[in-house]
């Protein structure tokens, strides 16, 4: 079977990154000849290597399949193939949205979470819809080392370490992981917070939001700094935080599946997840900790970047943290790691990736 | 507006071979209807106020709320500045680019190596070897010289029924010229050839005069096909004019003087001339590779 698979693989960013994983696991599928060919929504690039190049350079007379990783409302149908859209569900209810006439003419849809497949389809969509998570390079987990961490000071290292990747942006409810760790621990508890965001700029305004919080909370007269990180995207860079850390938390109101978190259960770092996203489906209930979630209209602080993107507006709803469940995990994950130290990152984590691995995603795809 | 304008034109691009549509940035002279000639569509994103008609059929100038309706396969311009905004049309639509540079414009070595790295993946056409050189021999280049229809442009009228001379493109220093020769009591005219004229239009014209001056970035192309045309060919002395039929001169005043003189024009040797170096099958077929090269690259940006 012949496959043109269009996505932005060749950009240096998130997206770039996931799409370079999917041909991976697409090129593991024996019974897949692939083409790639690369579109572009940032003109950061990085050189890709030379195993993407290969598949690049193929060129076939026909296909059979185009699989495209695109923002919905880019893509392109054409008659004479079956046309596959792997889509990243990031709100509920598309029901407003004119993208929903151009998923209808998929063929099929490939998602990573259930929760995703049921946003989907309520919001009026009768194509066939497939779970096909994005997948993840189990190498870096096999070549990571456990002693490669973070250059933190010692006195805080000892510390139990709530850490999250997240922005200062209301859609990362950092505010609210702040907030609840502040009201969480009193002094006596040994506990840090540290938060790696991914943009320079973007320390100091976590910086002012959490003066912010503690301004508003007026609980204590002396607060813990928060430990604030800009380091790169790379994978060893994203390991070493994974290896300083001891509970990962990710509230993001977007992210039904995140690959960051999948690791942080199968490292043993006890992922705090929301309730009603994909992350809930994917840990099951013993990956991690389940916060509470209320449903709410997607507020964005700046508009798209095109007027005719017409999604992302406050017709469409996502889930933030009950701040009350937040505090009593936290606290509940603390108290756990206290009672057995040694046997703390086997108690709440998944077992193996293995479904996840380029082998096993690759034998999904075209199926 | 059709969002999907990028990812459509990878796709179909991948899929099918065919190549049928080329998007066109015109340089209002006569190298756009030697492109014309080109068994292509040319799609130009016109304004509002639809000024331009070539005349040809297959050229479409389109208005801005038609650009979307249709896929480009190649886009083609003339003004290698224009890729170092990184919104240029090429990009937007996720089409590779061929650009013409027909004149040598004097860049710093700065920014010959900025243009340089920002067209590194887009093809360019140089018509000769020094224009290149000048450019330092980028990735990508060919040297391809202009083909000239010589079944268009043909003598038609003898030099002794022509009128003396006409200047191209005027601009100030055209100007300058046309006033000596008036107050001189000889007659010139000044004309405007565009791509908005027909191309036998242009070849009549031509037809009406025994001089054709033209000191455009143009210059070397439009007067070989004055040549072709049975009129002489005159211009100020220029580098990246290598024709030996059109005739170059130091100064105004040495030009002014060269057209007094009554010289005909050796058609034979022009043609054979033409012939060896400006054939247009040679040109239509090589440009017709080189178009089919940069549709089937993978579009690096």
């Amino acid at each position: 079977m012949k496959v043109l698979f269009v996505a932005p693989y060749r950009q240096n960013d998130g997206w770039g990154a996931s799409s370079r994983n999917w041909i991976k696991a697409i090129s593991h599928n024996k019974n897949i000849q692939l083409a790639i060919r690369p579109i572009y929504y940032i003109p950061n690039t990085i050189n890709i290597d030379q195993t993407i190049l290969e598949y690049e350079n193929s060129y076939y007379t026909s296909y059979d399949t185009v699989i495209q990783k695109v923002l919905p409302a880019n893509l392109h149908i054409n008659s004479s193939v079956k046309n596959i859209g792997i889509l990243t569900v990031e709100t509920c209810d598309w029901s407003n949205s004119r993208n929903i006439l151009l998923l209808n003419k998929l063929d099929e849809i490939y998602v990573s979470t259930l929760t995703e497949k049921k946003h989907l389809e309520q919001s009026g969509i009768k194509t066939k819809i497939s779970i096909v998570p994005e997948a993840i390079d189990t190498n870096i987990i096999t070549n990571n080392k456990e002693s490669d961490q973070l250059p933190i000071p010692s006195n805080i290292k000892r510390n139990f370490i709530f850490y999250c990747m997240a922005g200062p942006d209301p859609i990362s409810n950092l505010d609210k992981i702040i907030t609840a760790f502040h009201l969480a621990f009193d002094e006596q508890d040994s506990v840090s917070l540290l938060i790696k965001t991914d943009d320079q700029n973007n320390m100091k305004h976590i910086q002012e939001l959490s003066k912010k919080i503690k301004e508003t909370l007026r609980i204590n007269k002396v607060y813990r700094n928060e430990i604030i990180v800009g380091r790169p995207d790379n994978e060893t860079s994203i390991m070493s935080i994974h290896n300083t850390g001891n509970c990962f938390i990710n509230l993001k109101s977007t992210d039904n599946f995140c690959k960051q978190t999948l690791i942080a259960s199968y490292l043993g770092k006890t992922p705090i997840v929301m309730q009603n996203t994909g992350l809930a489906d994917v840990l099951g209930k013993n990956g991690g900790i389940i916060t509470k979630s209320v449903k709410s209209p997607l507020i964005m602080q700046n508009p798209p970047l095109m007027e005719e993107y017409d999604s992302y507006n406050s017709r469409e709803f996502v889930y933030s943290p009950i701040i009350l469940n937040l505090i009593e995990n936290m606290q509940k994950i603390y108290t756990l790691y206290k009672a057995d130290k040694k046997n703390y990152n086997n108690q709440m984590r998944i077992d193996n990736l293995t479904d996840y691995s380029f082998e096993s995603i690759g034998a999904k795809i075209c199926n | 507006m059709q969002l999907s304008c990028m990812t459509s034109s990878v796709i179909n691009r991948t899929i099918n071979s065919t190549i049928n549509n080329i998007l066109y940035d015109p340089c209002f002279s006569l190298v756009d209807h030697i492109l014309y000639q080109l068994p292509y569509t040319f799609y130009i994103l016109g304004n509002d106020k639809h000024t331009y008609n070539p005349h040809t059929n297959n050229v479409i100038v389109l208005n801005p709320d038609r650009y979307n309706f249709y896929d480009y396969r190649v886009f083609i311009s003339h003004d290698i500045e224009k890729f170092t905004n990184p919104n240029h049309v090429g990009n937007i639509y996720h089409i590779n680019s061929i650009i013409f540079i027909h004149h040598n414009k004097t860049y710093k070595k700065e920014d010959i190596h900025i243009l340089n790295q920002q067209t590194e993946y887009k093809h360019k056409i140089f018509p000769d070897s020094i224009l290149s050189t000048n450019m330092g021999s980028p990735n990508k280049s060919h040297i391809l010289p202009l083909g000239i229809p010589t079944s268009i442009f043909t003598k038609s009228t003898d030099s002794s029924n022509r009128k003396l001379v006409a200047i191209l493109d005027g601009g100030p220093l055209g100007q300058r010229i046309k006033n000596i020769l008036t107050q001189n009591n000889l007659v010139c005219d000044t004309i405007n050839i565009n791509s908005d004229m027909n191309i036998k239009v242009i070849n009549h014209i031509f037809n009406q005069y025994k001089c054709i001056i033209d000191l455009s970035n143009y210059a070397h192309f439009n007067l070989i096909c004055a040549l072709a045309s049975g009129s002489r060919g005159i211009t100020l002395q220029n580098a990246s004019i290598t024709c030996p039929f059109i005739e170059q001169y130091p100064d105004i005043n040495t030009l002014i003087q060269s057209i007094v003189h009554n010289k005909a024009t050796d058609m034979d040797a022009v043609l054979n001339y033409i012939e060896t170096n400006h054939n247009l099958d040679t040109f239509n077929s090589h440009m017709t590779n080189i178009i089919k090269q940069a549709d089937q690259e993978v579009f690096l940006r």
